[in-house]
């Protein structure tokens, strides 16, 4: 197989869902956004390439709007995956398909040689009102892979299309759906016409009626125990369809994204070898609690150089450990000597996610700003090292005795003058 | 043999409480005075070559930075040599260290240790509270001062079934105790099951293991011992001084049901004093909250590693108990000014010591007394301090 192929992806699903005309819509924690669950997908896939992410000199993110983007958020997200200074990143926003531009221009990049490994990330908040859920997915791209899967291209077509993107601040006003079906329709038959498809086509993006007009008219028919059209991830969704058929066996799959007035034709071409992981079967979770506009004021603004010194290493959770003694300490900038053995030389030491509640406290007497009441956990992580944070608002303390298997993920932590602050919270091993 | 180089001549101390009508120079100059007037041969105060000034959250309550000069000029002593220690909760404990190793030095004969605090210039949710935002944010996660105990007490709930009742016997007996002193915040008796049945604060502890809020000063006049009897005929001398401190935040701590610190400076202020736990006939120890007292009754050595809870149930840590703990009421019960702890838990032994406490006065077999304090962000510092009757 010549040219860059996706050799590796993973997904992440909310463990929040809704629910919607046509099942289950997933939804976001009050304390997860683009940035988090693009976070939570990459490390997945990285996971699963089980490469060195040193070697990653390209980052294409895909998100869709509004306040997920505000800032430099993709570059927290280079921060948090630990990806060098030198990445190239690069967002592409406010389009249904943002999350094919980000696919193809990461091919396009390692393709003409500018890049040699590409992560691509695509994540949605979702948006409950316009029945768009929440999810994220990664792929890893590489210029001559002989294993994963190959794109290319089959077709593109283009219209002046009135749906809406993001709810209106007044409210949902529903635009026109049988003029939208229609030409989704016309653009569906447009882009297929004389392609071909090799196998199944489905069908992501575009409103759920349009797809399921366009399936009525035989021109979708997703394979055997495909997700993506049923799981409307936004933007993520061309992604997830992606890690589907990397994750399958057999003749291509021809993918069908659909958004932002354009549909795209895209045939996914598999060779064995490729490290694809598909989450485990979606269990509706419940409900979200609202997303807090506010969160509590910092001891300095959240600009502050104080902040920024300690900020890769705390988005990161990464420790140093002594050359000498190998004591690892958390935060390494405040521990520049060591503890154990007055040793100075460090070296970079990730701490490891997974552990188990050594304590877990409710604080119900908080200063203004902060939440009624905030769990607070103590954890042994895998390594004997201790970590001590804060559970998501979502997670009571029923669900976190002592010696109950936890992860660190990253969460937001507050939000100040639109500024988001991250930290890693515990949250239970799903 | 004790260390003895310096004595302790003159103890005073304001009510503990909401003192709303009271600023921090006030507080100071009030217990300031009490301590020179409690000299029994008198002392001028021109005698005093040098001050410390035990204050932690004054520059957050709208005071101005409360540096030495702001107490050298309350106690009308414009001129004199003074320095503020802040040093979390040991503060004031950890000023009268400093007094006690200036007059050590010999540099200066008599020194002044005030300590005061004004926590309730805020709304209590507002004051103390606050601390939620000190320390480094994403470290802390809004921790306050519950928060940065609870999982230690956690933890020995768990390693050693200690009681949630266990617990509650803490602040039963420190109420009773504080009904029989005239300066603490709190005069009420309580029951195990009121503080069981006390709104949830942060787990384990409800509102009643909770030490108050508080404003309040405290002062002694510390001398060199062998001037002492120009100003008493009934010295207590600092027989041991130990600080230590503890690896930082929590997760760097190596034990879980107990602080390293409080260990540490036990552990120097015997060697100090000469003296073993078996010695100490009376203790003020640091119980901002219930369990907190309970694992520092086993840190101090004052009984053994897991039956804190137990020890305390039984009755042994009341006035007519083997190891009488906090006689004064304690932090839960007399107050917790910060500033002024330490300096307020010296008054009582100083009291103790010689006898003048009345209805809460222990039996004294030894003539040894301990005061200790363990806190600072994240519960990194302890000092503990032993006082003896006899040079």
């Amino acid at each position: 197989m010549a040219g860059p192929s996706i050799v590796a992806g993973a997904a992440y699903l909310p463990g929040h869902s809704l629910t919607a005309r046509r099942g289950v819509l997933l939804a976001c924690a009050a304390d997860e956004d683009a940035v988090t669950l693009a976070v939570d997908a990459a490390e997945r896939a990285l996971a699963a390439w089980a490469g060195d992410r040193e070697t990653i000199d390209a980052l294409f993110v895909a998100v869709h709007y509004g306040p997920e983007v505000e800032g430099p958020q993709s570059q927290l997200i280079r921060e948090a995956l630990g990806l060098g200074a030198s990445t190239a990143v690069t967002t592409f926003v406010a389009d249904d398909l943002a999350g094919v531009a980000a696919i193809q221009g990461a091919l396009a990049a390692c393709a003409s040689g500018a890049a040699q490994r590409a992560l691509v990330l695509g994540a949605d908040i979702g948006e409950p009102a316009l029945r768009r859920g929440a999810g994220a997915a990664a792929l890893l791209v590489e210029p001559k892979g002989d294993a994963g899967l190959r794109v290319r291209e089959l077709g593109r077509r283009c219209a002046l299309t009135h749906e809406r993107w993001r709810a209106s601040p007044e409210g949902l006003r529903e635009p026109d759906l049988r003029f939208l079906e229609h030409r989704y329709a016309e653009l569906a038959e447009g882009v297929l016409a004389g392609a071909e498809p090799a196998g199944p086509v489905v069908l992501t993006g575009g409103s759920a009626n349009a797809r399921r007009q366009l399936r009525a008219a035989g021109l979708g028919g997703a394979p055997d125990g495909a997700r993506a059209e049923a799981l409307d991830l936004g933007i993520a969704a061309p992604l997830f369809a992606v890690v589907e058929a990397g994750a399958g066996e057999g003749a291509p799959v021809t993918l069908l994204a659909h958004g932002s007035g354009q549909s795209v034709l895209l045939e996914l071409e598999r060779a064995p070898g490729g490290r694809f992981e598909l989450p485990a079967a979606l269990e509706p979770g419940p409900p979200p609690s609202p997303p807090t506009a506010v969160g509590p004021r910092l001891s300095l603004p959240a600009e502050s150089p104080f902040f920024a010194r300690t900020w890769g290493e705390s988005l990161r959770g990464e420790a140093a450990r002594c050359a000498s003694c190998g004591h690892v300490a958390f935060p390494p900038s405040q521990r520049r000597i060591c503890p154990k053995c007055t040793g100075r030389e460090w070296e970079r030491y990730p701490l490891p996610r997974q552990g188990t509640v050594l304590s877990a406290v409710r604080n119900r007497f908080l200063p203004d700003g902060f939440p009624s009441e905030l769990v607070f956990v103590l954890g042994e992580l895998q390594d004997g090292y201790h970590y001590g944070a804060p559970a998501p608002a979502e997670v009571g303390i029923e669900q976190l005795a002592i010696g109950t298997p936890v992860q660190l993920r990253l969460r937001r932590f507050t939000v100040r003058d639109g500024v988001p602050v991250y930290s890693l919270k515990f949250v239970p091993r799903r | 043999m004790a260390w003895n180089r310096v004595a302790i001549v003159g103890a005073g101390m304001t009510l503990f409480g909401e003192c709303f009508d009271l600023g921090l120079e006030e507080l100071a100059a009030e217990a300031f005075g009490a301590a020179v007037d409690s000299v029994e041969e008198g002392i001028d105060v021109r005698d005093i070559g040098a001050a410390y000034y035990a204050n932690v959250v004054g520059s957050l309550q709208g005071n101005e930075i409360p540096s030495g000069a702001a107490l050298a000029n309350a106690i009308g002593l414009p001129g004199l040599p003074t320095t503020r220690v802040e040093n979390g909760c040991p503060s004031g404990s950890d000023a009268v260290r400093q007094g006690c190793l200036a007059v050590a030095s010999g540099v200066v004969d008599v020194v002044a240790v005030v300590g005061a605090e004004k926590l309730r210039e805020l709304a209590t949710r507002n004051s103390l509270l606050e601390s939620a935002r000190m320390g480094h944010p994403l470290l802390s996660y809004g921790a306050t001062a519950t928060t940065i105990f609870a999982h230690q007490v956690t933890r020995h709930m768990h390693e050693y079934g200690t009681t949630r009742e266990q617990l509650a016997a803490i602040p039963v007996k420190n109420w009773e105790n504080a009904l029989e002193n005239p300066k603490a915040q709190r005069k009420e008796r309580i029951t195990v099951k009121d503080v069981l049945d006390s709104p949830l604060v942060c787990d384990p502890f409800t509102l009643l293991d909770c030490c108050p809020q508080s404003d309040g000063a405290a002062a002694v006049l510390l001398c060199r011992a062998d001037r002492a009897h120009e100003y008493t005929d009934h010295p207590v001398f600092v027989a041991g001084l130990g600080l230590a401190t503890d690896p930082l935040y929590v997760h760097e701590k190596e034990t879980l049901t107990g602080w390293a610190c409080t260990r540490l400076a036990a552990e120097r202020a015997y060697e100090m004093a000469g003296i073993g736990p078996a010695q100490v006939d009376v203790c003020e120890v640091h119980d901002c909250f219930s369990g907190v007292e309970i694992i520092n009754t086993e840190d101090l050595g004052l009984c053994a590693r897991g039956e804190g809870g137990a020890f305390a149930e039984a009755g042994e840590t009341r006035i007519d108990g083997v190891m009488p703990v906090n006689p004064s009421g304690g932090l839960i019960a007399k107050g917790h000014p910060i500033g002024a702890t330490g300096v307020g838990q010296m008054v009582e032994l100083f009291q103790q010591l010689r006898g003048e406490s009345g209805e809460r006065q222990v039996r004294l077999d030894n003539g040894f007394a301990l005061q200790h304090n363990v806190g600072g962000y994240s519960v990194g510092i302890s000092v503990v301090t032993i006082l003896g009757r006899e040079a």
